[in-house]
């Protein structure tokens, strides 16, 4: 089992790419709840018809289209700008450290 | 946290808030697959949303974009595009992927001739058996179409036995089968571990897919019995078909018939280590996950006795009959799916089979056996190489973070008679 540790690491989706997804995700999650908002709720704030997008985004799948980041932020009552560059940190974190001349957020305080 | 998720096959709204139900994922992993043969670099994952709707998403791994949503809402399906646009909705959970898989054929994703897998003339692979010394195995085919193969599961029950000359792994044996009550064919395949010189232990269960019961009515299907020479492994999969009528799980009295020997459910779950298994009222723990990894690393390794181990579950009063897990046996066994063989190298889909053995601990039970089988969460690099994942990573997430399987997981109880004290019930708990 000389590559047991590689299948290991393999398996439990060290994905570093898919683990800032996620992170977003949970972040994301913390603060519509913060803000007393169901998924439901949220989704009719976005204008979404079918709220399971919300719950997918906020299992770190897939990229909340940018037409929908001033509404996104407004219902989390961020700042529109600190919630583009959050979601950008994740999303493009080369792009974040281009755009902004410094690396991205710890993942572990994704808040700007 | 338990996460019991009932075995209902047919009934979708008594499945509301609880994920999706076996027979939508069987229709969803038959997208799936047939996507997957066309688009390589699609990523499928699923869950639920805080009300408890499943959905199901693809994306696209080479930017990331989300190229499909699926989500039961309420009692009403929807399918969305990569730009959240509805490409169909209803109440027909097929016909919401019928539309989406023709859309995808239109747009040249998927082949022409990818027609539902289940029909005739395509297989789809069993997902258990047993063989030699009752050790469970895994099955495949390798002569069905890889992209129609999903591994879903909508039958119980069943039992066929065969003394049929072993052959190699890539020998695939496969019927379609009229059901006269369904008005449908059903297609199964059986197929043995290829180490085993013979397969003389009976064949415990056999996979059934529904195939499209609109479409292929069961005169259209060319039955077994007229079918020219179908071999021993065919006829087991013809009788194992025979046994576990689509349906009977679902109708099934409680307590189950004691006849019954494999018992198949699906459920969700990743984390196994500490996992809380439940059969009937009667409860136990897996309680050493790496342990039975280690095991599984000598492939199968002798049952022992956990008696001196002091987290074993004891038996209560209320917690009639209470077992407790003797021994816990796990390996990996691979078989090769083509159709998903197309990304970076890799060559197959591993399958995680886990016996675990249960005491009931009253004399007149006998002891049984269940073993569960789970879709691995990787694919190998290596043809034929072990797998493994670690236990540990798993443990140490947190039960709500915990992503669901891309696959059913399967639990299987054989051995005795089942009917004096222990009840299974269709259902399962995972997460302790």
């Amino acid at each position: 089992m000389a590559d047991r540790a590689q299948h290991m690491a393999k398996s439990t989706g060290a994905d570093p790419s898919k683990e800032l997804r996620r992170r977003l995700g949970r972040w994301l999650k913390k603060r519509r709840e913060d803000q007393a908002l169901t998924q439901a709720d949220l989704a009719n704030l976005l204008g979404l018809r079918y709220y399971s997008f919300v719950s997918q985004v906020e299992n770190g799948l897939g990229r909340i289209p940018q037409d929908l980041y001033e509404a996104w932020a407004k219902a989390l009552d961020l700042p529109v700008q600190d919630f583009a560059w959050t979601v950008l940190a994740h999303l493009e974190p080369g792009l974040y450290r281009l755009l902004r001349d410094q690396p991205p957020p710890s993942p572990e305080d994704p808040v700007t | 946290m338990a996460n019991i998720i009932g075995f209902d096959p047919h009934d979708t709204a008594s499945a509301q808030g609880a994920g999706w139900t076996v027979r939508e994922r069987a229709e969803l992993t038959e997208l799936r697959f047939a996507m997957d043969a066309q688009l390589p670099a699609l990523e499928w994952d699923d869950g639920t949303t805080d009300t408890g709707d499943p959905w199901m998403v693809a994306i696209d791994m080479r930017t990331d974009d989300l190229a499909l949503h699926v989500a039961r809402i309420g009692r009403d399906y929807v399918l969305l595009d990569g730009q959240l646009a509805p490409m169909a909705a209803g109440r027909s959970l097929k016909g919401v992927l019928e539309t989406a898989a023709e859309a995808a054929r239109a747009a040249g994703l998927m082949p022409q001739d990818s027609a539902r897998p289940g029909r005739a003339g395509q297989a789809t692979p069993a997902l258990m058996g047993q063989g030699p010394e009752g050790m469970p195995v895994a099955m495949g085919s390798e002569a069905a179409p890889r992209q129609a193969t999903p591994p879903a599961l909508l039958a119980a029950d069943a039992r066929a036995e065969t003394d049929a000359p072993a052959q190699r792994n890539s020998d695939a044996h496969h019927a379609t089968i009229a059901d006269a009550e369904e008005g449908h064919a059903a297609v199964s395949v059986l197929e043995h571990e290829p180490e085993a010189e013979r397969m003389a232990a009976p064949i415990s269960a056999a996979l059934v897919t529904r195939p499209d019961a609109d479409t292929e009515p069961a005169q259209s299907a060319p039955s077994l019995s007229t079918a020219p020479d179908p071999g021993p492994l065919l006829r087991a999969a013809a009788d194992a078909v025979e046994r576990a009528p689509m349906g009977e799980a679902a109708d099934r009295p409680v307590p189950p018939q004691p006849s019954a020997e494999v018992l198949v459910l699906p459920i969700q779950a990743r984390a196994l280590d500490g996992a809380e298994l439940r059969l009937g009222e009667a409860r136990g723990q897996i309680l050493s996950f790496r342990e039975a990894l280690e095991r599984g690393s000598q492939d199968r390794a002798p049952a022992s006795d956990t008696t001196d181990n002091p987290a074993a579950p004891e038996a209560g009063p209320d917690t009639a009959p209470p077992f407790e897990v003797e021994s816990f046996v796990a390996r990996v066994t691979l078989f090769g799916i083509p159709a998903l063989g197309q990304t970076g190298g890799t060559s197959g889909v591993a399958w995680l089979d886990l016996l675990a053995r249960f005491d009931t601990g009253a004399e007149a039970s006998p002891e049984i056996e269940a073993f569960v089988f789970e879709s691995a969460l990787n694919r190998p690099d290596d043809e034929g190489e072990e797998l493994w994942f670690d236990p540990g990573a798993a443990q140490t997430t947190a039960a709500e973070n915990l992503d669901p399987l891309d696959e059913p997981v399967l639990i299987g109880a054989r051995g005795g008679d089942l009917s004096d004290s222990l009840l299974i019930e269709d259902s399962l708990a995972l997460f302790g």
